[in-house]
């Protein structure tokens, strides 16, 4: 299905990330010193904080799997044309719906619901709850029109105030200790898979068997095919006969899904019950994350480990006083943006390119 | 036509605020002078930024970018208030330049380098919030001392000579004269007795509304957002139009982030709480008119204000909910309203020279 591409596209596609992540953390670096910071210091803590130890490595690389979900959220949907930034939203009703399974569910009594059968309850629940959150706005935006952008951002609020509710004093999971937050889990990842000591879990399994998920379903399964149809130009898909709104719905449910996967890998790996603003911003990260990885399966998968390693490095600076860990939303940025804007070059690049091919047949 | 049905709608407002401020108890007047007054309040900046979006959005550009730079313009006049010892009007100034710088970026990126629109404007957001949080624990120490803008009855009362016929001063401080009008007095008052912004805010509205259909200017902008080509041929500059109608977006984004700040006296981290995504809704639920945006803000900004009115009431309910309702009720004004506006043509299409 694919055209032949020349060594120049192939190395412009490669370089584009590489060089957009390059400008970027110098972009960070200036800030750091334009701010009155040392710079030294602050990519000592860094460092130190992201890689520094086996045990950090592996704590940072726990942070792969929910970066990855909330990526394939953007991706996902943006495959089909949509706009999803309501990943954070997705995050919390995901991890919401799942923490109260790990909570409630061992306490039932019901034979044969042991260790390994609640954890996947937990993540069918975190699965389908986030779906649902994504589904609103599938709904929202086939039925009556309403810009996803605007009400997944909505929806990202409300779903923090319910997750306050639900925890809160008056909420109906109060664990009743005079802090905000739910009883523990009871069931949860067993941690240092792969390395001992640290937060990583099977989580990471998860996270890439649904990277293979993604590029099974949209370059290998007919479904797919015809959302990517829908996304690349949806009257051609309507004259095509292809169901431009049960695509829609459908790519914003598992979008929202994989958002809500997000929330169950960070909270039954990392966390031990259910608090306030448990996200950490994982839905924003993630668009970057598609972003940066082009919507590739392969591209995501790195960005997401290096993605991983700049959200741990923040907050080992943040945590030293060095600088707050928001840098790493602004250096997020300029990677989106350098990323985006290089179409331009690429578009550029392509254009000169067929200008000089007319001019040297017209020659001939 | 239009225009008589809001004059329609507005008298039908003043007359029924006429009648419960002369016949109603008491409480219940009480009760709603602090609710529109509350309402005022809220609805200001959203407004001041919805205003700006339109000129955005009727020149073709969606800028979801609104969230940040309202952002921006709130860290900024935060701290240039407390450069300036307090000065509200200079602060804000430096609010509305961090925001049109970033505006610069925003439209540099969708005009001249053609990126998508929704992708930069969400970039903006998170660039935003990034360095916004950033500088403010940095500055966090400084010293703010953060007056607001005066009222308008203090104001009237510096007035010489007017000054004492047009206000009282009483053990609360400066109240319009008004208040002295029997049975409606402290009613209006309530309402009345507002931050001058509110007043300088809603006279540019209109005269923003009269701009953009009234002038060549603002043909100019509604015709690049519908049909770029056919301007291009009139010798109309599309992209100095559209720079012009995002630098502007820009501005008042700012300045409603600044109104913010200002209002609730404090910086804090990501403070605007998706307003810039709720003005934007303000927009399109205001049929992409300035004035009508305004009508829009006052709803959205009555759905927050509902909270001050259980509490009045004494109604209790848990905080978190209450503050998921202007979200919902965001949510629902883009649900039900969408389809009966127009949507500018060439909105979120970039334009290409040939």
């Amino acid at each position: 299905m694919k055209k032949k591409l020349s060594t120049g596209d192939v190395l412009i596609k490669v370089l584009t990330p590489i060089v957009a992540v390059g400008v970027a953390l110098i972009l960070g670096m200036i800030l750091i010193a334009l701010l009155g910071k040392d710079v030294g210091v602050a990519m000592g803590d860094f460092f130190e904080g992201a890689l520094g130890n086996p045990i950090r490595i592996g704590d940072t690389l726990s942070k792969v799997a929910p970066l990855t979900f909330t990526a394939l959220a953007f991706a996902i949907a943006s495959r089909c044309g949509l706009v999803n930034i309501g990943a954070e939203g997705q995050f919390y009703l995901g991890g919401i719906a799942a923490g109260l399974v790990a909570i409630y569910a061992p306490g039932l009594g019901i034979p044969g619901i042991g260790g390994a059968v609640v954890l996947l309850l937990a993540i069918i629940a975190g699965f389908i709850a986030g779906g649902f959150w994504g589904l609103i706005a599938g709904w929202l935006k086939v039925s009556f029109g309403a810009n996803e952008v605007i009400t997944t951002v909505m929806l990202n609020y409300v779903a923090t105030f319910l997750n306050k509710y639900l925890i809160g004093y008056n909420g109906p999971f109060y664990d009743g200790s005079g802090n905000p937050q739910s009883e523990a889990f009871k069931v949860s990842f067993e941690r240092g898979f792969l390395v001992d000591g640290s937060d990583m879990t099977i989580a990471i399994i998860l996270g890439l068997l649904a990277l293979v998920f993604y590029y099974i379903f949209f370059f290998k399964m007919k479904k797919g095919y015809e959302m990517r149809v829908v996304g690349l130009n949806s009257t051609a898909a309507e004259y095509a006969g292809i169901k431009v709104k049960s695509n829609a719905l459908l790519a914003m449910f598992l979008a929202g899904g994989f958002g809500g996967l997000a929330g169950v890998s960070e909270l039954l790996s990392a966390q031990s019950r259910i608090l306030p603003d448990f996200s950490s911003n994982y839905g924003f990260d993630g668009i970057a994350v598609a972003l940066l990885g082009q919507l590739n399966p392969l591209g995501m998968g790195l960005s997401a480990v290096l993605f991983a390693v700049l959200k741990s490095g923040g907050l080992a600076m943040g945590n030293k006083g060095t600088i707050s860990p928001y840098i790493v939303n602004a250096i997020q940025a300029f990677v989106i943006i350098l990323v985006v804007a290089s179409v331009f070059i690429q578009d550029e690049y392509t254009r000169r390119k067929l200008i000089r091919q007319a001019k040297a047949t017209k020659g001939e | 036509m239009k225009q008589k049905k809001g004059l329609i709608i507005g008298v039908i407002v003043v007359l029924a605020l006429l009648l419960i401020g002369l016949f109603a108890p008491e409480n219940f007047k009480n009760t709603l002078a602090s609710f529109i007054a509350q309402d005022l309040r809220i609805a200001l900046p959203l407004a001041i930024a919805a205003a700006g979006l339109v000129f955005g959005e009727r020149s073709g550009v969606l800028n979801l970018g609104a969230e940040g730079m309202m952002l921006t313009g709130a860290l900024f006049t935060w701290i240039g208030t407390a450069m300036f010892a307090g000065n509200p009007w200079l602060g804000i100034l430096v609010g509305m330049f961090s925001s049109l710088l970033i505006a610069l970026l925003f439209g540099f990126l969708v005009i001249t380098l053609r990126s998508n629109q929704t992708v930069i404007g969400v970039s903006m957001n998170i660039l935003a919030l990034g360095l916004t949080s950033t500088i403010y624990r940095v500055v966090q120490s400084m010293e703010m001392k953060i007056t607001g803008f005066p009222s308008l009855s203090d104001l009237l009362a510096k007035i010489p000579g007017l000054g004492d016929v047009l206000t009282n001063k009483t053990a609360i401080g400066t109240q319009l004269a008004l208040v002295d009008i029997p049975r409606i007095g402290s009613f209006l008052d309530t309402i009345f007795s507002q931050n001058i912004m509110i007043y300088i805010g809603i006279i540019l509205i209109i005269f923003l509304n009269f701009v953009l259909f009234k002038t060549d200017l603002g043909l100019k902008v509604r015709a690049v957002g519908e049909y770029p080509k056919a301007c291009d041929t009139m010798g109309i500059n599309v992209y100095k139009i559209r720079y012009g109608s995002v630098l502007f977006s820009g501005l008042l984004t700012g300045l409603a982030g600044g109104l913010l700040v200002l209002d609730i006296k404090t910086f804090v981290e990501n403070v605007t709480a998706g307003k810039g995504f709720i003005a934007i809704a303000a927009v399109i639920f205001g049929k992409y008119t300035p004035i009508g945006a305004l009508g829009a803000s006052l709803v959205f900004g009555g759905a927050q204000a509902v909270q001050y009115l259980i509490q009045a009431i004494g109604l209790k309910a848990p905080s978190d909910l209450m503050n998921m309702i202007p979200y919902i009720v965001t949510i629902v004004a883009l649900a039900g309203f969408i389809g009966k506006t127009h949507v500018p043509a060439a909105s979120t299409k970039p334009y290409t020279k040939e």
